[in-house]
């Protein structure tokens, strides 16, 4: 049986690369709900390579699970909810290994020891999922270097998810590309190319064969003849601009002029570092490592742009364009070089900054090139959300619907992680109580609050198996986000409502 | 020990605060949920989400129709089904599978086409959940629930719930015939495959894609006569495969490779369960409000993005006064 075909559809999305990135991950899921079944089934099909269960051992299948959980069959009433679930959740794919590990006693007193860091091999696990914020588990998280936690939850029709990670680092961000060709200020061998072919001189079927880009190179050369060496800027010379080319026009079906008129505005798009590079490169400063690969290619580019009139690397990319193969291919050709020449350069730089000889493959540098103008960067807060401090700051007085949600999963938690059992309706005045003492009348409790609150207390914490499996669905896309290191992740918390079917995202800062 | 409702009683005992003024919560929307006729087209990756969706979330009468048999591709999502089932009908298998799991839960499998049926055997559900594969497929369906629509009897109209994917992206719409925007109305919005000029490929090719179009387009049929390319036949890719690096080769072109061209001439959309989880379960979610009004609905369109972080886009799109399937009805 091949990995390549029975993977096929996936590694479309993030490759070989990818892949193995996924087939080493090894994750821990601490005490699973609902929620956190659906999104450890999502990364045990596509082919995680370990999963481990922690669970306490007085946790069984109830009643309760047999009518909302998939993961379990009417046989396995009252077996241990770890094995059953570890089991079950293995037969979706056997190239998974996994692990049972139960507890004696609660799993908050579990996680609430002062040894926790010694109970567990915490750091051998790329990630741990959770269902609630453990104020013990995101200490433990601080402490290691490797080891992330993501929290999924769901109630009611609600549901929330959290990332801590101390830093996002990607390069293949998979972002829509705005292709820098460099019309504007073209390179020796790009004009010599284009001073070479006379527009005037082709016959009709040549004339038609001319790729777009020459075109609007050359009526850009001639822009700039007409106007004393200016660039087109205005609106309205942009005008004058799309008036020579199609003045150049000798027939109404010449597509390469169609595709150089309606590609005409592209060229102004602005071609240097964009606003969240320049970003990357501030962080420089104060974020930069010497035995990080990636600061070392981050810190090569910026010495790069620098030294290159602000110019990022050429990728060596060109759109297709209607013309002949041999036309096509020169000009491809003439940009393949440029971008040859650029990486020479960029390898000189980092050879020059990788004082600790840390060894980069040629495809690597290839991959961080053609990805440069995209990066993603961020850093993560490891803060509590249930500080009002924090909420405060984040939220402002006025409570909306979605801070509503926000609030009341923290109050429940709270509740949850203190009593051990989730509040219902009966508890409703408490929940209030607690909510006023905690918001400590910095913020008012609004009434849209109290109605969120309720729907959620009335469902006595039985989870719903579609919000559960859209809550999973989502923390399970960010965990292979997080994994393979491409397209970019949350940052770093999320709400979702599934009465309206909307959401927010928040950034704890 | 049989499965119970436990875990979904006490969100049909009481009356949320966003419920619908006139909703009376009980038994009665219990009952409702338990004996409502539901049917689900495409047993695919969507498709196996829905069921298990539907059998955890109380829906006991379900029917499920889908033409395809099982593929090795399919078992990275499509978690019904194992090795051993491959080649099997998908329908079969993932209803076998839903009611070992969940007793008690009755699912009616259809190995083929949506248009073997008629109207009088759409007639009979509340509310039908498309994970379709293919734009005709929700176009007949949706032409179909539209003309069952007799503006004397509410019964006749039917709840249309789509759903879409396409790597990390997808959408749901729900689209109630007549009174909302119905799939023909949102067609425009809607992307085609990508096709390239005859001329291109035949005299200019620049791309590996345009290679590979023209060995299955024109070298295919010139070689093999009578014999109809089948992707899924090794040796055909294989030829294929080999015909387009010559090709590509002779006008130095790059970046041939077997999944490419299997990608091109099959079509192939990236597929991934978590994707097909969330939208599945959004489908199923407004399934579950539409049977038991325990919450208002989507209104009416929904879509998802995990490309750039986490993007949801809600809103209301409009009917359209001449709409070819709904238009002045």
């Amino acid at each position: 049986m091949s990995k390549e075909e029975k993977y096929d559809r996936q590694l479309r999305l993030w490759q070989s690369s990818g892949q193995s990135n996924l087939e080493h991950s090894r994750i821990v899921l601490v005490s699973p709900n609902l929620a956190s079944l659906e999104l450890m089934k999502n990364l045990i099909l596509p082919g995680l390579g370990h999963f481990t269960i922690l669970d306490s051992e007085e946790n069984v299948i109830t009643e309760e699970d047999l009518s909302n959980n998939f993961y379990i069959t009417e046989d396995q009433l009252g077996l241990s909810k770890a094995e059953v679930f570890a089991s079950n959740l293995n037969e979706l794919n056997l190239d998974s290994t996994h692990e049972v590990v139960k507890i004696e006693g609660t799993v908050q007193d579990f996680l609430a020891s002062d040894d926790l860091s010694d109970k567990f091999p915490w750091n051998s696990y790329d990630f741990i999922v959770a269902n609630w914020q453990f104020p013990s588990l995101i200490d433990l998280v601080q402490g290691l270097s490797n080891t992330s936690l993501i929290v999924v939850n769901s109630l009611s029709f609600f549901g929330t998810l959290r990332i801590f990670q101390k830093s996002y680092k990607f390069i293949e961000t998979h972002s829509e590309k705005m292709l820098d060709l460099r019309l504007l200020n073209p390179w020796k061998e790009l004009t010599d190319y284009s001073d070479s072919i006379d527009l005037e001189a082709l016959d009709l079927q040549e004339h038609s064969q001319i790729p777009f880009l020459i075109i609007q190179l050359k009526a850009m050369e001639e822009y700039k003849r007409q106007h004393g060496g200016e660039l087109p800027k205005a609106y309205s010379d942009r005008k004058v601009y799309k008036a020579i080319i199609q003045g150049w026009k000798k027939s109404y079906d010449e597509l390469n002029f169609d595709e150089a008129l309606t590609n005409s505005n592209k060229i102004f798009n602005p071609q240097k570092v964009p606003e969240d590079l320049q970003k990357i490169f501030d962080s420089l400063e104060g974020d930069f490592d010497a035995k990080d690969k990636y600061w070392l290619l981050v810190k090569a580019l910026k010495i790069f742009v620098d030294s290159n009139d602000g110019n990022l690397p050429l990728t060596g990319e060109i759109p297709d364009m209607d013309s002949t193969t041999e036309n096509y291919m020169t000009l491809k050709g003439i940009y393949k070089d440029k971008f040859s020449k650029d990486l020479t350069n960029f390898e000189g730089h980092l050879q020059e900054l990788n004082v600790n000889e840390i060894k980069f493959t040629t495809d690597e540098i290839v991959k961080f090139i053609k990805n440069s103008k995209y990066l993603y960067y961020s850093k993560l807060s490891s803060k509590l959300i249930n500080n009002v401090d924090l909420f405060i700051e984040d939220f402002g007085s006025e409570l909306s619907e979605f801070q509503s949600i926000i609030l009341s999963f923290i109050m429940i938690e709270n509740y949850y992680l203190q009593f051990n059992t989730i509040p219902s309706l009966t508890d409703i005045n408490a929940l209030l109580n607690i909510t006023k003492l905690f918001l400590n009348n910095k913020i008012q409790i609004t009434e849209t609050y109290e109605k969120v609150l309720y729907e959620i207390l009335r469902v006595e914490g039985k989870e719903l198996a579609n919000i559960s499996s859209i809550m999973g669905g989502i923390g399970a896309q960010e965990l292979l986000k997080l994994i393979t290191l491409q397209y970019k992740p949350l940052d770093d918390f999320l709400v979702f409502d599934g009465i309206r079917s909307v959401s927010e995202r928040y950034k704890i800062k | 020990m049989t499965r119970t409702n436990i875990a979904i009683r006490p969100y049909l005992r009481t009356k949320g605060k966003f419920a619908d003024e006139e909703y009376e919560p009980g038994e009665e929307v219990l009952y409702a949920l338990t004996t409502s006729k539901i049917l689900v087209l495409g047993a695919g990756g969507l498709g196996c989400e829905i069921l298990k969706n539907l059998a955890s979330s109380g829906f006991k009468e379900i029917h499920v129709i889908d033409m395809d048999t099982i593929d090795l591709s399919n078992l990275n999502r499509q978690f019904l089904f194992r090795t051993q089932d491959i080649g099997r009908p998908k329908a079969e298998v993932a209803a076998e599978y839903v009611m070992k799991r969940f007793k008690g839960v009755n699912i009616i499998p259809y190995y083929g086409k949506l248009q073997d049926k008629d109207e009088a055997y759409y007639a009979q559900f509340q509310v039908v959940i498309s994970g379709l594969d293919s734009i005709e497929a929700r176009r007949w369906i949706n032409n179909t629930l539209v003309n069952l629509v007799d503006p004397e009897d509410a019964s006749s109209v039917k709840f249309l719930i789509d759903g879409g994917t396409e790597g990390f992206r997808g959408q749901t719409k729900v689209i109630i015939p007549t009174f909302t925007a119905c799939y023909e109305c949102s067609l425009d919005t809607i992307s085609g495959q990508t096709t390239y000029p005859m001329c291109t490929i035949t005299n200019n090719p620049r791309l590996p894609e345009h290679c590979i179009e023209y060995v299955s387009t024109i070298e295919w049929p010139q070689s093999h006569k009578d014999q109809k390319l089948d992707m899924d036949d090794p040796e055909h890719v294989t030829w294929l495969h080999e015909r387009s690096l010559a090709r590509a080769k002779e006008f130095g072109i790059e970046g041939i490779t077997r999944s490419l061209c299997l990608g091109v001439v099959k079509n192939i959309i990236p597929a991934i369960a978590s994707t097909n989880a969330i939208i599945a379960a959004s489908c199923c979610n407004e399934a579950f409000k539409i049977v038991t009004s325990s919450n208002p609905i989507l209104e009416n369109f929904m879509m998802y993005s995990g490309n750039d972080s986490v993007f949801t886009y809600t809103f209301a799109y409009e009917r359209k006064d001449d709409c070819p399937v709904c238009g002045g009805l």
